[in-house]
């Protein structure tokens, strides 16, 4: 298993960080620590931020369950054609 | 195994402060954290009874924000009874019944407290089945999405980045955004009509369920189960 840190700015959609970690305590420690800081390396984080740690057994796995985090509007909608253009496939 | 130090009681106390206070207590924050160690510790479990299963399933806690707002929103609702506190995400490749097979696989390997299937009554438009296991009196969350349902929740997700949060809740379209909040509230329901049809077994699909696309096929589908 993998630990994720992501620094978020939902509005614009800008991943301000995104850090491995080794175990969950420690992403859980960063992350209260980035939330009570209220800052990433130096820049302030609006209310907006979300600050968030994710666990998944990689990288690529992260990105398919929460693309949200990592793909415009557009490039989730034309994943979203692949993805039923594949099940028609399969029927 | 998860280990909380403090009560049920004095969980829901915390809670009620975090939602009443514009900006919470740096001591409330110190045992906020605590308690989501001891939840974070019960959904390691669960996560490895999910890889057991042959899942691989991404996992996250709710960040202090999300919390806050949860509470004041569902004011009646109290912290220790927040189900989503932690939680894991599997996405299913395969159709509805495989969907709700995954969840009774779920159920061999861990109590589950409840099963919400919002195929039946989704929630603005999101689908998918959560099941709430209990750890140690801990809950925590499962979703249980196909294919289809995850990515229209992803896009639901990634347009209430852009509209509002609220879209999510409140499920009413929003002016000026409300073509686009209509349009995917149409595209749930296909998702689930398609769903519904193009993967059931061809020995159900031979008999024509007596009301037409659309809502009716779910209602006849849960109906005839």
């Amino acid at each position: 298993m993998k630990y994720f840190l992501l620094v978020f700015d939902p509005a614009p959609g800008d991943l301000i960080a995104e850090v491995e970690f080794p175990d969950a305590t420690s992403a859980r420690k960063a992350r209260f620590r980035v939330e009570r800081e209220r800052a990433w390396e130096g820049r302030p984080l609006g209310d907006e931020v979300e600050v968030v740690v994710l666990w998944a057994e990689s990288a690529q796995a992260l990105r398919r369950t929460h693309g949200r985090y990592f793909m415009t509007a557009a490039e989730m909608a034309r994943e979203a054609a692949l993805s039923v253009k594949r099940l028609m496939r399969s029927w | 195994m998860p280990a909380l130090t403090i009560s049920k009681s004095q969980i829901d106390k915390l809670g009620v402060r975090l939602r009443d206070h514009p900006n919470p207590d740096a001591a409330d924050v110190e045992l906020y954290e605590e308690v989501l160690a001891a939840y974070e510790d019960a959904l390691q479990l669960v996560v490895a009874r999910l890889g057991m299963l042959g899942f691989a399933p991404t996992s996250r806690a709710k960040v202090l924000g999300t919390v806050i707002k949860k509470l004041r929103r569902q004011r009646s609702c109290g912290l220790s009874s927040v189900q989503d506190l932690v939680g894991a995400r599997v996405v299913l490749e395969g159709d509805l019944d495989d969907q709700d097979a995954a969840v009774e696989r779920f159920r061999g390997v861990l109590p589950i407290r409840k099963v919400i299937d919002r195929r039946i009554k989704p929630s603005a438009g999101y689908r998918a089945v959560h099941a709430v296991a209990k750890v140690d009196g801990i809950p925590v969350e499962v979703q249980f999405r196909t294919e289809l349902q995850h990515t229209w929740a992803q896009i639901f997700e990634k347009l209430a980045d852009r509209l509002g949060r609220q879209i999510r809740y409140a499920g009413a379209p929003a002016q000026p955004n409300g073509e686009i909040i209509e349009l995917m509230m149409n595209l749930s329901t296909n998702i689930a009509s398609f769903e519904e049809f193009a993967f059931w077994p061809t020995r159900l699909r031979t008999t024509m369920p007596p009301t037409g696309c659309g809502v009716g096929w779910t209602r006849w589908r849960t109906e005839s189960s």
